[in-house]
């Protein structure tokens, strides 16, 4: 089934066409990436997706247009999205950075907070339960306390994804989640995906640069080059495609 | 040292303490240093002037007052700022310029500029204490006023620390767009800060008004001591905040007696030169270094 479709999606900045024309369907279950050289405009497409940039087009979430909504009710109908520099709270805990995501979930009033009512405990105990399992399947439940910033900065990509997920999305978007780690981090951080992909059910729409893991792990590649798509396919058909190593000749070799 | 002098300094100082937290917490949430804070509060000053006319107790008026200046903080967060988001911090310390004139000139016009009086919360016999020797004497609305900061400080600390709101608004001041894509509704969290700021501001306004006497530009001294405070306990803390607010009530006491009362309002400026120069992280805030 179809979870997110974009459709015909422009967006300009000044005279620069960022993205243009693009089109691209996800399929719910399946890791779909989307890759291409730096300033292909990928990123702004997940920010279009999100509405935090000006854009013309259609953008569809499980048969629902989301494309005039506003970025923090995309957030609550539930996608996810990363950075590619990292973008946790710096100044909070670990622990509040993951309550933050759970921001949509938590259903307490304000009424309820001022009179300690029974559903405000309900719900804190639910998010809490709720940040533990998230920080117990990605290893991070002894760094709970510490203030995202003094953090390694693998360990604050985890995190990151860790707060994404604690609103418990249907889609995620990754924006180059292994850019900066160490080849064993990586490795950690396919796992990681394909956990979330076959454990949490949540689709992964993946931005990435290092091509070991996006042929390894996708099921689906969008190949973009000056704003437009210039191939689509599965991993093989991709590695066998000549527009995209026009495209990426000179640049990054895999 | 005169502890005399101390005491009521602090009892100053909690005055501008709660307009210091007002505008910290603006400043924390949207960036925005709100030149416009005290005469937001004055105007909710003669909204509850007017009801006093209509018979009703000086706390009930300040009751009153307290949902009134909610509502005028909504506005002005809602159809200057927001729309104005984008532009630089210089261009928005102008716009709150601008409505800070446009506020006093609105209560000269609607309420003209001539002193009203206004009573206090609580009246009474004052307190008198006798403390290493040196008499005080203590205003039972001063007492208040410290109590009510005191009050106000616990709650919102618990507040920002335990509630979801509180967390929201925390993340919002920490990171804007990071916290809409965690589905945090930040112009709502935006227009909250500016009614609880707005409430702080008629709070100190209408406590400080027995002194001050109500007019237009009744919130002027209030707001540059605030500014201080603020400076002073480094602007990114609310603690900081309260702390500076109560130093700098002393400070100013201090300095009134052994300089001379014409010193007072140079003072304030003074520091805020000197803080900005040595320290402008303020003595309260931390140095927030950046990692490469």
């Amino acid at each position: 089934m179809e979870i997110l479709v974009v459709e015909d999606l422009d967006v300009w900045f000044g005279g620069v066409h960022a993205v243009d024309h693009l089109h691209f369907t996800v399929m719910e279950g399946e890791i779909h990436s989307i890759i291409g050289p730096n300033g292909a405009g990928k990123t702004t497409v997940f920010n279009a997706i999100m509405n935090i940039v000006k854009k013309s087009g259609r953008i569809f979430f499980k048969g629902m247009d989301i494309s005039h909504l506003k970025t923090h009710e995309i957030a609550s109908l539930g996608i996810g999205r990363t950075f590619q520099n990292v973008n946790l709270f710096k100044y909070m805990t670990v622990l509040d950075n993951l309550l933050v995501g759970y921001h949509t979930k938590a259903n307490a009033t304000f009424l309820d907070e001022i009179t300690f009512s029974k559903k405000l405990f309900q719900s804190a105990r639910k998010a809490l339960i709720k940040a533990f399992e998230i920080a117990d399947v990605l290893e991070i439940k002894n760094r709970l306390g510490v203030i995202a910033n003094l953090l390694p900065y693998g360990v604050q990509k985890i995190v990151e994804i860790g707060r994404a997920l604690m609103s418990e999305p249907s889609v995620l978007l990754l924006d180059e989640p292994a850019a900066g780690l160490s080849e064993s981090e990586t490795a950690w951080l396919y796992q990681i995906i394909s956990r979330i992909k076959d454990e949490m059910k949540i689709t992964p729409i993946l931005i990435e640069h290092d091509m070991k893991l996006v042929m390894n792990i996708s099921d689906r590649i969008t190949v973009m080059d000056f704003g437009k798509k210039i191939a689509e396919g599965s991993p093989a058909e991709i590695e066998k495609n000549p527009e995209v190593l026009k495209a990426y000749l000179g640049g990054v070799v895999w | 040292m005169n502890v005399n002098q101390i005491i009521l300094g602090i009892v100053t100082g909690s005055y501008y303490s709660i307009v210091a937290l007002g505008i910290v917490l603006i400043y924390k949430v949207s960036g925005i240093v709100n030149f416009a804070f005290g005469n937001m509060g004055m105007i909710t000053v003669y909204i509850a002037l007017q009801l006093l006319s209509l018979k009703l107790s000086p706390v009930g008026a300040f009751l009153a007052a307290l949902p009134a200046a909610a509502l005028l903080g909504c506005i002005v967060e809602r159809f200057t700022m927001r729309p104005l988001k984008k532009v630089s911090h210089g261009s928005m310390l102008i716009v709150t310029l601008s409505i800070m004139m446009i506020l006093e000139g609105l209560a000269v016009q609607i309420w003209g500029a001539d002193y009203k009086g206004f009573p206090e919360l609580i009246s009474g016999k004052p307190f008198l204490f006798r403390i290493f020797g040196g008499l005080v004497l203590l205003r039972r609305q001063d007492i208040l006023a410290l109590s009510i900061l005191a009050g106000i400080s616990l709650i919102i600390f618990l507040f920002l620390r335990t509630t979801k709101i509180g967390l929201a608004i925390r993340a919002t001041s920490e990171d804007e767009e990071a916290s809409m894509l965690m589905g945090v509704d930040t112009a709502k969290i935006s227009s909250m800060t500016w009614m609880i700021a707005t409430a702080l501001s008629t709070t100190a306004a209408i406590l400080g008004a027995p002194k001050t006497y109500v007019s237009p530009s009744m919130m002027i001294h209030y707001q540059i001591e605030g500014f201080t405070a603020a400076v002073l306990g480094g602007f990114e803390s609310m603690a900081g905040a309260i702390m500076g607010g109560l130093l700098l009530g002393v400070i100013e006491n201090l300095v009134s007696i052994y300089l001379g009362n014409e010193f007072k309002p140079t003072i304030s400026l003074l520091i805020i030169v000197i803080v900005l120069m040595i320290k402008p992280e303020g003595l309260f805030g931390k140095k927030r270094g950046v990692r490469v």
